[in-house]
């Protein structure tokens, strides 16, 4: 009888042991939360709660970390936008003053019957050629601060990538021949269908083009297009002087350089818009150069978007 | 701490030598089989044969040097794989990590002794030398469970040392000369050492030989207390620090 | 609160009889990448252990979030991930089974956070390959994915691209920099390749024989990475006008209504500066700027270079 009776105390204590044991840990974890709770609402909003899968409070703390997470993500894209809006302040500063102040030269020159006669024409054409490039400048200056900021809207839709791929090619061979480049295109004849916002692939592939030909100093260039089920492979490359392995990783970023040196001015805007938009369509854009030999750019776009 | 022992027990996935060590404990029912079948004799006392073939060496050689095999083979291969660091960021506690490693010595060595019971009776039985008692069958089990528990904490110091131990070599030389240790001081006395303080406490039903004197359990378990703690001391300290 | 998410104040280790880490103060501030550079063997590691406890600090302090850690463990720890070393894992497991460890160990931010950590290294899930059979490259993704397994404030990282291949290094640069940019992660991250740091850092601080010799911001230390001429001229548009026809220099730019930099260091200055007045632009200052990183770091550290 005693012994049935000890046992059953045994047991009863171990019960409220056990009970005790929840309740605390229950209460430390409370507490846990309590104080997380504090930080989040102080701003810290990288703070987040820890739960195992077997804690009753698992949902609570999950959730607790979604609303943190959610409006920390808010905050840093406004944070973005500010930061365009900075970046689009440091490159008027920086990338449209000195060939203003540079155009603004050879006008004053003209204006001041420095220069007369032929001098004077060839100044005043040096001058026009330099407006025209201020003026794509800012037009891919506005371009890339819509895209940065995420205002612009895309429109996708089913397209044969070869078929526009032809297209566009075409309004370029007077230009290459214009400018003396050979060329040379492998487009296959088959359709593939892919979605496509055909104003932002036209973008890419003219970016690409009009870099070739005004900054690499080459005289061939090729358009390559390979296709499977999974992805379309677009490779653009050109014999032109290349780009040295220093400057390699940071073709695609020029905006995000402080240091506005040497090319920084226009050229590279048109390699991270294109990046940008390629980036829209899940894709990748990659460049490897062997300086003097050949510069290749290549392009892949996932098959399903 | 529950926590902990759960990911010990998944750390021993695809650890193969591990299960195969626990074939060791068919060793001494087979030993025991070949002892009696040697004899010829008919109808043994169950105890008789149970006493060889889980008691005898199991407790003073095999188990020992298996659970000393096994917790320097789970601390060791973690401070091979650099993993410490990882597990005292996370924060593990030296002492949960410490005990969390006992633990699995613990419910092996508990498994160990149930394997060997089971195949004692497998083998008493089926081989017919040996008549179904029902009685010393649970008296077997129960023992067996005693000597389990019993032994995984007459090991601490050897699981202390693997845990001290950068190496596998001194834990293993460790487990050895405690063992040979423990055989030697128990002709001079038997609350010396813990496993032959663990003999005491189950030697009441098991051992043939005559008691020249009556089994001191509290004492006994005072010795294996004390080993225990003092083990779990320095290896704390150690732990503490090596880091 | 303290601005400063980690701050160390007069860290010093001494192993025995050598000095490792000599009384080092880092400030890392929130949501900011610090990058520790040094030389193999300069304290490095050190430090980090130092920071995450896991080795005894000799004299000095480590705060984080503004208070010291001794005894905070359990309260810090669980907001800081960390690589040191070569990261270690248990190689009967897969990648899946070694992170659902640590993820019941620590607990989770938010549900399949095994699965995603994975994806953002991009590791498979629920993989049947065995870390023992990982590559380098996987071990150290591996390692990363396991540093933020539990969406941590901060993430130390102790050299996190050894062993990686160019693209590999680049594909994590890109995490960091997500990491940091997207999620306002602060970062303390080591390495003893100079231009794999200054791609990524905020902040610097550079490490030799166990003392601090600097710590700055990197926009700061790019300055003095500038190879110029600067010129300080009361006319613009005519000076730029003289530079381009005269002197056939199209590498320039304007900085302020009375400064020009010139990116050809070899432009001969007297020169420049004699047509310059001859054509009644005046020049108030010019100077010639010509320092590379990699010689400002050998003149800090005496002459030995970084990396």
């Amino acid at each position: 009888m005693i012994i049935f009776l000890f046992i059953a105390l045994l047991l009863a204590l171990i019960v409220i042991i056990f009970l005790l044991s929840v309740l605390h840990s229950v209460h430390k974890k409370l507490a846990l939360i309590k104080d997380a709770l504090g930080d989040i609402k102080t701003g810290n909003l990288n703070r987040r709660i820890l739960a195992d899968t077997n804690d009753m409070t698992k949902q609570i703390c999950f959730d607790i970390n979604e609303i943190a997470t959610n409006s920390q993500s808010r905050l840093i894209h406004q944070k973005k936008s500010e930061q365009a809006y900075k970046r689009l302040m440091t490159s008027l500063s920086h990338d449209v003053k000195t060939p203003l102040a540079s155009l603004v030269g050879y006008l004053e020159a003209v204006e001041n019957k420095i220069v007369t006669g032929e001098e004077k024409d060839e100044y005043i054409s040096v001058a026009y050629d330099k407006a025209n490039h201020l003026k794509h400048f800012v037009e891919y200056l506005f371009e890339w601060v819509k895209l940065d900021s995420g205002e612009q809207i895309f429109h996708f839709e089913l397209f044969d990538l070869n078929e526009l791929s032809r297209s566009i090619i075409a309004d370029w061979i007077p230009v290459l021949e214009n400018n003396h480049f050979e060329y040379e295109f492998e487009i296959p004849e088959t359709e593939y269908l892919i979605r496509i916002d055909t104003n932002a692939y036209t973008r890419v592939l003219n970016n690409l083009f009009s870099n070739i030909i005004t900054h690499s100093d080459g005289s061939k260039m090729s358009l390559r297009i390979s296709e499977n089920s999974q992805r379309a492979e677009i490779i653009v490359s050109d014999n032109g002087k290349g780009i040295s392995d220093d400057d390699l990783p940071h073709i695609f970023e020029r905006m995000y350089q402080c240091d506005h040196s040497r090319s920084a001015r226009g050229n590279g805007l048109g390699l991270e818009i294109a990046k940008k938009l390629i980036s829209v369509h899940k894709g990748t854009i990659t460049a490897r150069s062997t300086p003097g030999v050949e510069t290749v750019f290549t392009i892949i776009l996932p098959a399903s978007l | 701490m529950l926590k902990l022992i759960h990911t010990e027990f998944l750390k021993l996935r695809r650890r193969k030598f591990i299960f195969i060590m626990m074939l060791a404990a068919l060793v001494m029912p087979f030993f025991a089989l070949l002892y009696f079948r040697y004899f010829g004799h008919e109808g043994i006392e169950p105890m008789q044969f149970y006493r060889i073939s889980a008691f005898g060496y199991t407790l003073w050689i095999v188990l020992p040097f298996i659970l000393g095999i096994l917790s320097t083979v789970i601390m060791y291969d973690e401070n091979r794989n650099d993993m410490l660091k990882q597990l005292w960021i996370v924060p593990v506690s030296k002492m949960g990590y410490f005990f969390s490693k006992f633990f699995i010595v613990l419910i092996y060595s508990v498994c160990f002794m149930l394997i060997t019971a089971v195949f004692s009776v497998a083998f008493s039985v089926l081989s017919g030398y040996v008549s179904f008692d029902f009685n010393s069958v649970l008296l077997l089990f129960g023992r067996s469970l005693q000597t389990g528990v019993l032994v995984a904490f007459a090991v601490l110091p050897v699981v202390a040392a693997a845990a001290m131990s950068k190496g596998y070599i001194l834990p293993v030389f460790a487990a050895l000369i405690y063992n040979f240790l423990g055989f030697f001081t128990a002709s001079l006395n038997m609350y010396l050492h813990p496993l032959s303080s663990t003999a005491v406490i189950i030697m009441p039903d098991t051992s043939a030989a005559s008691q020249t004197e009556p089994a001191n359990i509290p004492l006994a378990l005072l010795c294996i207390g004390v080993w225990g703690t003092a083990s779990v001391l320095t290896a704390y300290t150690a732990l503490k620090k090596r880091k | 609160m303290n601005e400063y998410v980690i701050e160390t104040k007069q860290l010093t280790k001494v192993y025995s009889e050598q000095t490792a880490v000599n009384a080092v103060s880092l400030h890392i501030k929130k949501g900011q990448i610090f990058g520790l550079i040094g030389r193999n063997g300069a304290g490095k590691t050190t430090i980090m252990k130092m920071i995450l406890g896991l080795t005894p600090v000799t004299s000095g302090q480590v705060n984080i979030f503004g208070s010291n850690i001794i005894g905070q463990e359990k309260k810090v720890f669980p907001r800081i991930g960390a690589i040191i070393e070569t990261p270690g894992f248990y190689p009967n497991l897969t990648g899946t089974e070694n992170l659902e460890i640590f993820a019941l160990l620590r607990g989770t931010a938010a549900p399949h956070a095994v699965e995603d950590a994975l994806k953002i290294v991009g590791l498979p899930y629920k993989d049947k390959k065995l870390f023992c059979k990982y590559s380098l490259g996987m071990k150290q993704r591996l390692g990363i994915a396991n540093a933020v397994l539990h969406d941590p404030e901060i993430l130390i990282l102790d050299e996190p691209t050894n062993g990686l291949d160019p693209i590999g290094i680049a594909e994590v640069r890109d995490l960091l920099k997500k990491l940091s940019a997207q999620r306002g992660k602060t970062i303390l991250i080591s390495s003893h390749i100079l231009s794999e740091i200054s791609l990524l850092a905020d902040d610097i601080g550079i490490i030799d024989h166990g003392i601090l010799l600097e710590e700055s911001s990197m926009s700061e230390l790019k300055k003095k990475n500038r190879r110029y001429i600067q010129l300080q001229v009361s006319d613009i548009p005519k000076a730029s006008l003289i530079l381009e026809r005269q002197f056939s220099i199209r590498d320039y730019c304007v900085k302020d209504d009375h400064t020009l930099q010139l990116f050809d260091t070899s432009a001969d200055i007297g020169q420049i500066n004699k047509t310059l007045i001859s054509q009644d632009v005046t020049v108030s200052s010019s100077q010639l700027c010509n320092d590379t990183l990699e010689e400002y770091f050998k003149k800090i550290t005496g002459g030995e270079g970084i990396a």
